[in-house]
């Protein structure tokens, strides 16, 4: 049933995976638990346990960066995945909620237990595999969820929505091909990259002339990895959609939600007392590359990225905040920042994540952002069944490090919009997330 | 500047961020299934000022103004700065 991929002896990490693998240090760090992440789908129906045991073991087989050890050679080596050695098991346990009947003998108490659970990540003494796991969970006799623990070091949340896409295709099709991960090249001399890296460089130095904040304060924290989301209804997502089109067109929607991230958190300092601060929110984009056969690589960080700098002014209202973000854009893009970033990128991407990282926290004041911000999209793009029963909603709860401790992060699926809000329990009290909740019911939904 | 035909938005869309549209790529062709995504879109918005002298206006960034050759040139000739 396996159309076995040969294994990739030395793989290099791509330039967006040098700046995660900082971050994964900068996690470990503080309390020995990698920067991982929780997806989930919730399905119709109940799920299949052997097709799913045989679906799971089949992943490893076709795609060897799942069983890859992340190994660096030399101080200004570039990191590479190197695979060695047999396919290692993806871990699959399968479970009930206590009130529901079934099969399974590992019974939960609801599966909120296990999210917060999951969301913890796990201790890592190597950067080896596993770097994804999954827990099913029937819920009622009605429905099931998938969830799936995936370290950021091997994918991003784009990258899990391919995975998961696949994985439903393989359940239709057990001989489909799977993506077979391209290498992304770079022949470009360092003095080369140095110079294309100068725009982007100084934008980031000039970040931190005036000092931005976020809700560690620049302080390196571990704490309980904590989440809290809301799924609108269709008929609020639709209200949703008429409140922003009157601020701009559909295609203005990242600057919409990075314009929320940045009004959340300026309501929990001004409950701090603060005012008359910048916020600095960075904007994720998605540049992936495709192999031979034109598929979509599903493994490995591929974003540039665009820094915004906004006063309290700028954050009047969510139309202001929008305009303001975009025209900043524009501005990123006659300069060129996003290829000079790239740039940046593949320089650092040799560098040890201490030396990064203490570079970006002296240029920022010890910061490296006010807030993680990432709008994702529809989830999974055009994916409507998932292994076997329709798709009733999906969400990523992405994990957070501090600084900057919190993040907010938007994503859609089946018409449905999801805000969530991820943070450390020492940097955002439970009350100041409520706070957030409030801003973006009355932003969205003029509440 | 020149005229924004269906075709000279095709040409550009082309030259700036689609380099990989086919030579037979219709007018009413769309953009987004060929690749165009929202940051192609923000580029084309700097590209359709800076040929054609369009400021587009956020209530103008709509999937339907850049789907196709056709929307684009209508975009353009409907209200050219």
């Amino acid at each position: 049933m396996s159309s076995t991929a040969p294994a990739i002896p030395q793989f290099p990490i791509s330039g967006t995976d040098g700046f995660v693998v900082a971050l994964d240090y900068l996690a470990r760090s503080a309390d020995g638990r990698g920067l991982d992440a929780l997806s989930e789908i919730q399905v119709s129906g109940q799920p299949d346990e052997t097709r799913l045991r045989w679906l799971v073991a089949e992943l490893p087989r076709r795609m060897p960066l799942l069983h890859a050890t992340l190994c660096k050679n030399g101080w200004f080596g570039v990191p590479y995945w190197e695979c060695s050695g047999d396919a290692v098991a993806v871990p699959i346990e399968f479970h009930r909620v206590s009130n529901v009947t079934g099969p399974e003998t590992s019974v939960i108490e609801s599966i909120s237990t296990l999210r917060r659970l999951r969301m913890q990540g796990r201790e890592r003494s190597s950067l080896g595999p596993p770097h994804i796991r999954f827990d099913v969970v029937r819920t009622s006799d009605q429905t099931w969820f998938i969830l799936m623990n995936w370290s950021h070091l091997l994918l991003d949340g784009t990258g899990v929505e391919l995975l998961f896409k696949h994985m439903n295709e393989l359940w239709h099709d057990p001989q489909a091909v799977s993506p077979q991960q391209p290498v992304v090249r770079n022949d470009k001399p360092w003095w080369k990259l140095f110079q294309e890296s100068e725009s982007c460089g100084k934008h980031l130095m000039n970040l931190g002339v005036e000092p931005f904040v976020s809700v560690s304060q620049g302080k390196l924290v571990s704490g309980r990895r904590c989440c809290l989301w809301e799924t609108f209804s269709k008929e609020e997502t639709a209200k949703i959609k008429l409140t922003l089109g009157k601020i701009g067109g559909d295609m203005m929607r990242t600057f919409f939600y990075a314009g929320l991230a940045a009004r959340c958190h300026q309501i929990v300092f001004q409950s701090r007392g603060h005012s008359d601060f910048s916020y600095a929110v960075t904007m994720p984009v998605q540049q992936r590359p495709k192999d031979g056969a034109g598929r979509t690589a599903i493994f490995q960080n591929h974003m540039s990225m665009f820094f915004f700098i906004l006063k309290d002014a700028d954050l009047a209202d969510l139309a202001t905040t929008s305009k303001v973000l975009m025209k900043q854009h524009m501005e990123h893009l006659k300069l060129k920042r996003h290829l000079s970033f790239n740039s940046l990128q593949l320089l650092t991407r040799r560098m040890p994540g201490k030396t990064m990282l203490d570079m970006v926290r002296l240029a920022q004041r010890g910061e490296i952002a006010s807030c993680y911000h990432a709008y994702t999209g529809s989830f999974g793009e055009g994916m409507t069944s998932f292994c076997g029963g329709d798709i009733l909603n999906a969400i990523h709860m992405p994990t957070v490090n501090a600084p900057p401790g919190s993040g907010l992060f938007v994503s859609e699926c089946q018409d449905q919009l999801t805000v969530t809000v991820s943070y450390l329990d020492t940097c955002l009290s439970e009350a100041e997330t409520e706070m957030m909740r409030e801003r973006w019911r009355s932003d969205l939904l003029g509440e | 500047m020149p005229d924004a035909t269906p075709n000279t938005m095709i040409k550009l869309v082309r030259e700036t961020v689609l380099p990989d549209l086919p030579a037979d790529f219709s007018t009413e062709a769309d953009f987004f299934e060929a690749g165009l995504d929202s940051m192609g879109v923000m580029q084309l918005v700097m590209y359709l000022e800076e040929r054609f002298g369009k400021k587009v206006e956020p209530t103008e960034l709509s999937r339907d103004n850049f789907r196709s050759g056709s929307t684009l040139a209508t975009l353009v000739n409907g209200k050219t700065a």
